[in-house]
């Protein structure tokens, strides 16, 4: 014990250990002194006698000191180490005598911890981290615009203008290459199966900086006209498809029927392209051949994309004037591919910002509501511990009587809160790898392949500072609460006054009051999605999904050689299926509703516009309009008569029909591809059908244009390029996919070897448009649920302890004659001002959420009136349900039990 | 008395001294020199200052205790005490002594002659 204080001593007042040394040893020759002088010697004999009997001081004093800084170290390690145990030990006392407490209070970390890591393992993986590739800050993506045809840059490029580009390579550019969506059917070793892939110029690797895993990249060689079909595998296919056979490299391998050799297997981590460039994470690919066919492309399809990595020391914006430079030079240069007066402009934009452009604010608004339910978990939790430092009042008035001083107090405070805070951060963290997984897989398909979303060290450290900084917070509250000034109030204090803990009672106040603001603003963000959403389902498609059925097939070249036997093989096949028993109508389209679009420019007959329309187009097999029930409002649909002997003949939509010719009827009206002055011919519009959405319910339809794709059998570049691949559909009176059975049968008598892909119901193609919308509208939703019943639960709190503290007034107060409703009343009063307070700031907190949120929303202002009226109403329901519950116990109390 | 010629102290003997001298109660470093010496009869030659590092080896180690205190005449002094670890030492510590000085005893009071002699 006396040891234990002299540490105390040592530590409080910082002594010297030499100083102490020196006293220690001054001591001794002050005695040997004494005792000498006291036997008789003189003093100076008896000081030569102690100086020789105490021998080399200085070396002793330095051994001395030695000898105790060692022992400092030691014991002051042990100290603080036995300090913590010692306070962690009566925290988990504590925790384990208020079960109900700590488990209320861990589970409020678990989630909120839980949540935020899980999201921000997706904001880290998509926004933060950088990309699978080296130094992928300095890769850009070219991207062309039309300024005749749309402000919009596409974002990507015409495949013959890279030539032009590619003189940039070794100046502005290190290097660059070109890809574009490629599919293919994977036909031998096992049954046929359709493969995404991409074509790609053979300096792709070297671009992104990656080599295969096995065998060689592409060379320069390998994308010449004429030179032998190479194929390279990505890790999953080979292992999916091969059996991750280790001599692949040189095997012959068919996609869509012809051979290719196999001169490389991609490293395992490598997913290209990654999500938000509209092309499929490819399973293979080929090198991209500037064939001729290619070369007349300029100028009419731009469906190309393209990279490039900075050459060093060369900024992004210099690169995005010197692609500019070049496109500007087009038009001049390729006479033949673009008008004289057509203008060609160019960007260059960071890899990151293209993929991330669509998903950056969904995400961060997603982590500021997660954030906010941490907000209020943590008020939660701080609500929590500050109502059972009320309870522990006396024993820490105790405790400072006894010479506990703040700090130390803070201390044991801060032992507790880590504590909970450490049992809330493994919880969290086990929510959060679950949630990061769930999260992967909930979100809308594709959208996350590519990037490792996970929990690594970044999470693990942003989990680490949320904890760390919820568990000082949640010390300093109760700590601050108690003031020693208050000491001996607080010590007379029984508990019994009805004042007691006013302050405290108000301070808890205003944590609810602040929960129950930010439940608010997230129930109105939450509300304007849900009801985005309802909207977005209630829009008419311009099709009837139920009881329709579609797949897609590719007819491969191998096969299908010539284009009239590809438009011959695809119009038998919808005959076909028109002749299954059950089958209403059958068709095909190159493009099926919700399942994207393209464009064409187009110039409508007769009308004078500043700019070209780009419009959405589509080529369809006769029988279409039917199978997918898109009413003809006007003039006919196509059939078999429309070829491309007969004269030009195309459909378009009501949009199309009121916006450029008003009016009048557009049956018997003329348009044509390009620019007024472009050499197409005329084609007649016969027929006015209703507008579909093209992509998903939530967009702004384009006008839309229709061709009959038997028209075409002339063009063999545009089967190719375009009609090999259709979308059918089937329209039943029943059940569209137990048909799936019917169908397959019918391809495969058509064609054993031909897969049939995307197979879906009309009303699944409506769903997945909205994956999106669900994915965000469900996680907002489940933060505003979560953030409402831990304000619930937090109001339920306060009330609760107001009405224990007011028991007696309660007591007195039914004794002298107020009824039961009469205190449930008082008692609601209460949470009734807490609400309201904490509604009127959530709603000045939703205006401003709200604002943050409007792209997000559809067919709902951000101030939409029924949520702004809704979300409050519901808040101030939950908080009077939250206090009524406590209130009806109060006012059972027997009067007499309460005031004993 | 002194003895006639004061022996030299091997290592870590003054270490059990130290702790047999503290086994008897808490005291300052200048009782327990002047108690080993009284004891001795001076006969073991302790360097008074080689006390010191001594007693603040066996405090780090665990074995002692020390905190001011008041010495008799009403001086500030550091008081040594034994804890219940350095008694365990001295046992241990004796137990090796007792042993090593019987054995060299009966090798010193031997009246037996070896073979080779």
């Amino acid at each position: 014990m006396r040891n234990h204080l002299w540490h105390r001593y040592l530590r409080f007042w910082r002594s010297d250990p030499a100083a102490d040394l020196d006293d220690e040893l001054a001591f001794h020759f002050q005695a040997c002194v004494d005792d000498a002088v006291a036997a008789g010697m003189t003093v100076e004999q008896a000081r030569a006698d102690a100086a020789r009997r105490l021998g080399d001081l200085r070396r002793v004093r330095a051994t001395c000191l030695a000898i105790d800084a060692q022992y400092a170290r030691s014991r002051s390690m042990a100290e603080a180490l036995h300090g913590v145990t010692s306070d962690l030990r009566v925290a988990l006392r504590q925790l384990r005598a208020n079960p109900a407490l700590t488990v209320a209070a861990v589970l409020c970390l678990t989630l909120g911890i839980g949540a935020n890591t899980a999201i921000f393992s997706v904001v880290d993986a998509v926004l933060l981290r950088p990309l699978p590739f080296p130094n992928a800050e300095r890769l850009v993506l070219v991207g062309e615009g039309l300024p005749m045809v749309s402000e919009k840059n596409f974002g990507t490029i015409s495949t013959p203008d890279f030539l032009d580009y590619a003189a940039l390579d070794g100046s502005v550019f290190a290097s660059s290459a070109i890809f574009q969506n490629r599919s293919a059917d994977l036909t031998g070793d096992a049954a046929p199966e359709r493969v995404a892939g991409i074509e790609a110029s053979s300096s792709l690797l070297r671009v992104l900086g990656v080599s295969p895993a096995l065998g060689r990249a592409f060379q320069p060689g390998d994308d010449a006209e004429g030179s032998a079909d190479v194929v390279m595998l990505t890790d999953a296919l080979w292992r999916r498809r091969f059996g991750a056979d280790p001599a692949i490299v040189g095997r012959t391998i068919h996609l869509d029927g012809a051979p290719a050799t196999v001169i490389g297997v991609m490293p395992r981590d490598f997913v290209f392209p990654l999500p938000g460039l509209d092309v499929e994470p490819a399973g293979f690919l080929v090198p991209l051949r500037m064939t001729s066919a290619v070369l007349q492309t300029r100028g009419n399809s731009y469906n190309t994309l393209m990279i490039a990595r900075l050459a060093a020391g060369v900024s992004r914006e210099r690169a995005a004037a010197a692609v500019n430079t070049i496109a500007a030079r087009l038009p001049a240069l390729h006479p033949d591919a673009y008008s004289t007066h057509a203008r060609v402009v160019a960007t260059a934009v960071p890899l990151r910002e293209r993929l991330v452009s669509d998903v950056r604010r969904t995400l961060l608004i997603l982590m500021g509501a997660v954030g906010c339910v941490l907000l209020v978990a943590c008020i939660n939790v701080s609500g929590l511990l500050l109502a059972r430092a009320a309870a522990r009042s006396r024993e820490i008035a105790v405790r400072t009587a006894l010479g506990a001083t703040r700090g130390r107090l803070v201390q044991q405070f801060l032992a507790e809160s880590a504590l909970l805070v450490a049992l809330g951060t493994v919880g969290g963290l086990l929510v959060a790898h679950w949630g990061a997984h769930a999260l992967a897989t909930l979100a809308p398909a594709g959208s996350l392949t590519g990037y490792r979303v996970g929990l690594d060290p970044r999470v693990f450290v942003l989990a680490l500072a949320i904890s760390t900084i919820a568990a000082v917070g949640f010390s300093l509250v109760p700590a601050l609460q108690h003031g020693s000034a208050e000491l001996p109030a607080r010590l007379r204090e029984e508990g019994r006054s009805a004042s007691a803990g006013r302050r405290r009672q108000r301070a808890r106040r205003l944590l609810v009051v602040s929960e129950i603001a930010l439940a608010l603003m997230l129930a109105t963000g939450s509300g304007l999605l849900v009801r985005s959403f309802v909207k977005a389902l209630r829009v008419d498609p311009g099709f009837t999904p139920e009881h329709v059925l579609v797949f897609q097939a590719v007819l491969p070249r191998v096969r299908y050689p010539d284009a009239a036997g590809v438009l011959r093989a695809e119009q038998s096949l919808v005959e076909r299926l028109g002749e299954i028993p059950g089958v209403r109508a059958a068709g095909a389209a190159v493009q099926a509703p919700m399942l994207g679009s393209w464009r064409i420019a187009v110039t409508p007959e007769g009308m004078q516009l500043d700019k070209v329309p780009l419009v959405v187009n589509d080529m369809v097999l006769p029988g279409y309009f039917k199978a997918m029930g898109i009413r003809l409002l006007e003039g006919r649909t196509f059939d078999a008569r429309d070829t491309s002997s007969t004269q030009p003949v195309a459909i378009v939509d009501e949009q199309f029909a009121q916006r450029y010719f008003p009016g009048t009827s557009a049956v018997g009206r003329r348009l044509k591809w390009g620019s007024a002055t472009s050499p197409a011919p005329w084609i007649t519009i016969v027929g006015v059908v209703r507008a579909v959405k093209a992509k998903s319910l939530d967009e702004q339809s384009t006008p839309e244009t229709y061709f009959p794709a038997l028209g075409s059998a002339a063009n063999p570049e545009l089967v190719d390029a375009m009609l090999r691949g259709m979308t059918y559909v089937v329209r039943t009176t029943g059940d569209p996919l137990a048909l799936t059975t019917s169908v397959r049968n019918v391809v495969r008598t058509m064609d054993p070897e031909l897969p049939l892909t995307h197979v879906q119901s009309g009303e699944m193609l409506v769903s997945q448009s909205m994956t999106n919308r669900r994915f965000t509208t469900l996680l907002f939703g489940a933060f505003a649920v979560l953030a409402l019943v831990l304000a619930a639960t937090g109001i339920y709190g306060l009330i609760a302890y107001s009405v224990t503290q007011r028991q007696r007034e309660i007591g007195v107060r039914m004794a002298i004659g107020a009824t039961e409703a009469r205190v449930v009343r008082l008692i609601l009063r209460e949470g009734a001002w807490t609400a309201a307070l904490g509604t009127a700031l959530g709603v000045m907190g939703a205006v401003a959420l709200t604002r943050v949120m409007r792209s997000l929303l559809f067919g709902v202002g951000a101030l939409d009136l029924v949520t702004f009226a809704s979300a409050p109403a519901l808040l101030i329901a939950v908080a009077l349900f939250s206090s009524w519950l406590p209130a009806r116990r109060a006012a059972r109390v027997d009067p007499s039990a309460s005031m004993r | 008395m002194p003895a006639d010629q004061p022996l030299d102290l091997l290592q870590g003997t003054l270490d059990v001294l130290v702790l047999k001298t503290l086994s008897w109660g808490p005291a300052h470093g200048y009782s327990i020199a002047r108690w080993i010496r009284t004891v001795t009869n001076d006969a073991l030659h302790v360097e008074e200052g080689s006390l010191y590092p001594a007693l603040h080896r066996l405090e780090k180690r665990g074995l002692l205790q020390a905190a001011w205190g008041l010495s008799e005449n009403n001086r500030r002094a550091r008081f040594y005490q034994i804890t219940a670890r350095g008694r365990e030492e001295l046992r241990r510590e004796a137990h090796s002594w007792s042993a090593f000085a019987a054995a060299v005893a009966k090798v010193l009071g031997g009246t037996e002659r070896p073979e080779w002699a």
